[in-house]
């Protein structure tokens, strides 16, 4: 099982940089799958503790110059790793001005992602930088607790408003409640609301813009869906979202599921919160 | 500009309602005092009055006049409750804290009336929040009965000249004393902490001091815990007076302008914590 | 005594009480003839810190020695930590706002008085109080030391900015060839939370590289982030000297002839190297004590098993072993033997007469319970000036008392 790859272009090591990080607002430990193409952060949480579900999918060469990858066994060509996302982001933070970043699979006193990292210095030599992440190898026959989730139909799928008010907004409101309730509609509707002994405050946003991807349902337009979420889940991922120009795809199923989708830039993320009851 | 006979049908429930273009105006002042919970409101035609009180001993009042606001309508003489303060600031700025330029959020307050809640909607950028607060019975205010009449000292000044001495209080001291004379040191300010005692001078004629008049020795001592809250006023304002009476109680009132250049008061009052002669220094 | 510290450098001036406040909880302050010494020392006295002030430091210096009667009345005090960093906290406005900064001792109320006089006529007056103790001396001798290290502060902050700021120790390993930082993982119960970084640099990185010796020097990240604090904001390159592990590292900053900063941190013992057992005449050491020194593995906080079966080559058990030595306050007999007194050789004055002993590093542990990390180090020998009896406070004159017999309500 050997992993190697490198990324040389600055651009690319923030940008990759700015994933881990979105990942690391979200969760403590996730499992890192690794494939000739693509990389995946996963996260499956149980109901029992919290019932989140994060599916991220990273195109490889959008990122690395280079990419060498011998999995498992021949047929299973991948790797899957238990990791903790902001341990990598912590030692790809030294790297933000780096010539470039290799990141390999090493066993060191435990198997690690091991990130060498070479800084320019005034004079002409590279300085390096080296980090020993540990991380664990998740074995084969686990793999498949870590199946891309199949979406749920969906009573309603619009985009999120701007996320520079939406996170003033939520923000405001974590600080009255433990609990927001999200209610849209497919006519553009979308209100934000908590409600507490001492008070009610909900914010409204129209004409928020309906995404195609999906076949339109029967369902009426104007019927509004709801979804009571844990705010500080909500605020984590907006806090997250370091690019205000990406639009973000909301879905909900009454009473059930809220689940955002954003793609930009061969990065896709999906993140789902269960609904609480009151 | 409060009563006015052609306001709309769909205000005519309301026993006050007040619209403002900027709710930064509003939620800045009331900043000032927010050192509890809860507020008490009082509305009249000349505005709104909020009053915050702490252990029996010190009062602040944050003053609203009316001509502030766009519209202002209130139907009775008197309109009081109390709220919970905390809650009114985190609605007020539900658009965020800090101003970004340009945007500005609008806010809209009605009341029905005793027992209904305080409705509050504020717009920004086209997206709409509206919140219900309710409302409580009043608590009865503090009469701290300081009459310009019975004022010993009075000195105004600049709010830099106390600014740095307020927020770098040494709260390893129990008491804060404020020593103001016709002679040297003429307004000092002092604490006995666990460093030791350290004193800021003010001469009066120092170029931040803007009017200086004091009669007799006076060295009041206040516990810090009570007048440390005044800082945020303080902060926030331009000039500040500091008045004691011949109680020893003591008076600051803060001249706070706003993001549009017009001008509010903030006040505190605080009962001093010992009895101390007041014509020897301390 | 009466000091004046000119506008432009009552900034730098708290800047070092900044730096100092990292390191300790009291300022040993001491007006010598030739400045005014600043000193500290962490509560496991690993750590020490001082800054001397030259008298061209100030508008007016003057020591006040010379209107005193005798020695004894010399000012040699401590204040607290915290008392002094309230005068100096928000270095912006001391810059923008003093004009000049006053020191002054007030006898008859024991209090040492800094005032800072401000714009518009503010004048902001601190009474501290004070402890009348011994002088704080470190023993270091900087021409022992076969490693120098010249580097500007640039180069040390890129450095450590590739550790996280929770990072206790790192470990500075050098040969002829390259230097390298490393940081030091202790027992860490789960080893999947700790990411190990490394650092290489190359010798022209430095403005001075003299390596003499290869070594393997782990000291207190925290300590050094003290330092670089200091000269970042002077922009002042830093000198490192020292030796083997478990000889103490000196980080040096000077500034021509105005002031000078020297921060002397205790390493890890390498517990393979020979054992570093110091001259029996130790001021306040019992022979009990001594004879528990000798001995590799005394008491040990930690349960060495667990360490032993690391396989590293160098064993940390040393580390672990702080012999629960008490620091007795200086008997009779230990008075007036000159021999021991030691002058603060960070200033590169020759050693006295102690050339028989390997080295001049303490090796006891003055061990602390419940303090951070630098418990494990090695702790530094301070001599105490026996120049003055120390009848009038015992308690509050002693750096660490632990022997049963001083506490008089004791079982």
């Amino acid at each position: 099982m050997r992993f190697r790859g490198k990324i040389i272009d600055i651009g690319c090591i923030q940008h990759f940089t700015r994933v881990v990080t979105t990942i690391s607002k979200l969760v403590k430990s996730c499992t890192l799958r690794i494939t000739t193409d693509t990389l995946y952060f996963i996260l499956s949480e149980r109901m029992v503790t919290g019932g989140t579900g994060i599916w991220c999918q990273v195109s490889q060469n959008h990122f690395f110059d280079e990419f060498n990858l011998d999995g498992v066994s021949a047929e299973a060509n991948e790797i899957y790793l238990e990791v903790n996302p902001d341990l990598m982001v912590r030692a790809l933070r030294t790297a933000q001005n780096a010539k470039s970043v290799k990141i390999k699979l090493t066993k060191k006193h435990m198997p690690c992602l091991t990130l060498e990292v070479e800084l320019p210095t005034l004079a002409a030599h590279s300085r390096l930088v080296t980090h020993d992440v540990p991380v664990n190898v998740i074995p084969r026959r686990l793999w498949d607790e870590f199946e891309e989730p199949e979406l749920p139909d969906f009573d309603v799928t619009l985009f999120m408003p701007c996320v520079k008010i939406l996170r003033n907004v939520v923000d405001r409101m974590k600080n009255l409640s433990n609990f927001l309730t999200i209610s849209a509609n497919n006519s553009g509707e979308m209100n934000f609301g908590v409600s507490t002994d001492i008070a009610t405050i909900k914010t409204h946003f129209k004409d928020v813009g309906h995404p195609n991807w999906r076949e339109t349902s029967d369902r009426d337009p104007k019927e509004f869906a709801d979804a009571r979420i844990d705010i500080r889940k909500l605020a984590q991922f907006l806090v997250g979202q370091q690019l205000s120009s990406v639009k973000i795809i909301c879905n909900l199923v009454h009473e059930h599921l809220a689940h955002f989708f954003i793609v930009h830039d061969d990065v896709s993320l999906q993140y789902s919160l269960p609904v609480v009851n009151s | 500009m409060s009563l006015s006979t052609q306001e709309s049908d769909e205000n005519a429930q309301y026993v006050l309602y007040a619209r403002l273009d900027n709710a930064k105006t509003m939620a800045n002042i009331l900043k000032a005092v927010h050192f509890k919970d809860t507020a008490i409101i009082f509305a009249s035609e000349n505005g709104l009055k909020v009053t915050v009180e702490d252990c029996k001993c010190v009062q602040a009042n944050a003053f609203l006049q009316s001509s502030l606001f766009q519209e202002f309508v209130i139907k009775e003489e008197q309109v009081t409750f109390k709220i919970n303060l905390t809650v009114l600031l985190e609605c007020l700025n539900i658009f965020g804290a800090s101003s970004i330029p340009g945007a500005t959020t609008a806010l809209k307050m009605c009341h029905e009336g005793y027992g209904t809640p305080l409705t509050l909607l504020l717009e920004e950028n086209g997206v709409l929040t509206d919140c219900s607060l309710k409302t409580l019975e009043p608590d009865e205010t503090l009469d701290f009965n300081f009459l310009s009449t019975n004022v010993v000292n009075k000195i105004i000044t600049k709010s830099e000249c106390l600014k740095a001495a307020f927020s770098e209080l040494d709260l390893s001291s129990d008491i804060l004393e404020i020593l103001m004379s016709p002679d040297e040191p003429y307004f000092r300010l002092s604490t006995f902490g666990n460093a030791g005692s350290i004193h800021s001078e003010f001469p009066k004629e120092s170029d931040l001091v803007e009017s200086f008049q004091c009669n007799k020795t006076q060295a009041n001592r206040y516990k810090i815990s009570l007048l440390k809250p005044s800082v945020k006023a303080l902060m926030q304002s331009t000039r500040v007076s500091v008045r004691t009476d011949n109680r020893g109680f003591l008076s600051m009132q803060y001249m706070i302008k706003t993001e549009d250049g017009q001008v509010c008061f903030v006040e505190f009052f605080c009962c001093p914590d010992e009895e101390l002669e007041n014509d020897e220094y301390s | 005594m009466k000091c004046i510290i000119p506008g432009i450098n009552v900034k730098v001036f708290g800047r070092a009480v900044h730096s100092l406040s990292k390191i300790g909880e009291e300022i040993y302050f001491e007006p010598l003839d030739d400045g005014l010494a600043l000193r500290t020392v962490n509560l496991s006295r690993s750590a020490f810190a001082s800054f001397i002030f030259r008298p061209s430091f100030f508008s007016i210096y003057d020591d006040g020695h010379a209107t005193l009667r005798n020695d004894d009345d010399v000012l040699k005090c401590k204040i607290g930590m915290k008392s002094c960093l309230s005068i100096f906290r928000s270095l912006s406005s001391l810059e923008k706002s003093v004009d000049r900064c006053k020191i002054t001792l007030n006898m008859d109320d024991c209090r040492l008085v800094f005032q800072l006089f401000c714009r518009h006529g503010i004048v902001k007056t601190f009474n501290l109080t004070f402890i009348e103790c011994e002088t704080l001396q470190a023993v270091f001798s900087k021409e022992k030391c076969n490693n120098v290290l010249t580097a500007q502060t640039r180069l040390l902050c890129d450095a450590v900015t590739n550790f996280q700021a929770s990072q206790e120790e790192v470990t500075l390993i050098v040969s002829k060839e390259k230097v390298s930082f490393k940081n030091y993982i202790e027992d860490e119960p789960d080893l999947k939370k700790v990411v190990h970084t490394v650092l290489d640099l190359v010798p022209e990185e430095f403005d001075l590289f003299q390596i003499d010796a290869p070594a393997d020097i782990t000291f207190c990240l925290k300590e050094l982030r003290a330092v670089l604090t200091f000269s970042e904001a002077a922009n002042m390159p830093v000198t490192m000297r020292f030796d083997v592990s478990g000889r103490p590292i000196a980080f040096c900053i000077d500034s021509d002839s105005t002031f000078e900063g020297n921060f002397l941190l205790a390493t890890l013992a390498d517990y393979s190297s020979q054992s570093q057992v110091t001259a029996s005449s130790q001021v306040g050491l019992t022979p009990q004590t001594q004879g528990q020194r000798s001995k590799p593995s005394v008491s040990a906080q930690r349960s060495t098993a667990r360490r032993a079966n690391n396989g590293s080559s160098k064993s940390k058990t040393a580390l672990k072993n702080m012999s629960k030595v008490s620091v007795e306050p200086p008997t009779q007999s230990d008075q007036g033997n000159e021999d021991r007194i030691l002058p603060i050789s960070l200033l590169g004055e020759p050693e006295p007469q102690r050339q028989d002993s390997p080295t001049n590093i303490e090796e006891e542990g003055t061990f602390v319970p419940g303090t951070p990390p630098g418990k494990r180090f090695k702790s530094l020998f301070f001599g105490m000036s026996q120049s003055t009896t120390t009848g009038s406070q015992p308690s509050s004159t002693q750096h660490q008392v632990l022997a049963a017999d001083t506490d008089d309500e004791g079982d």
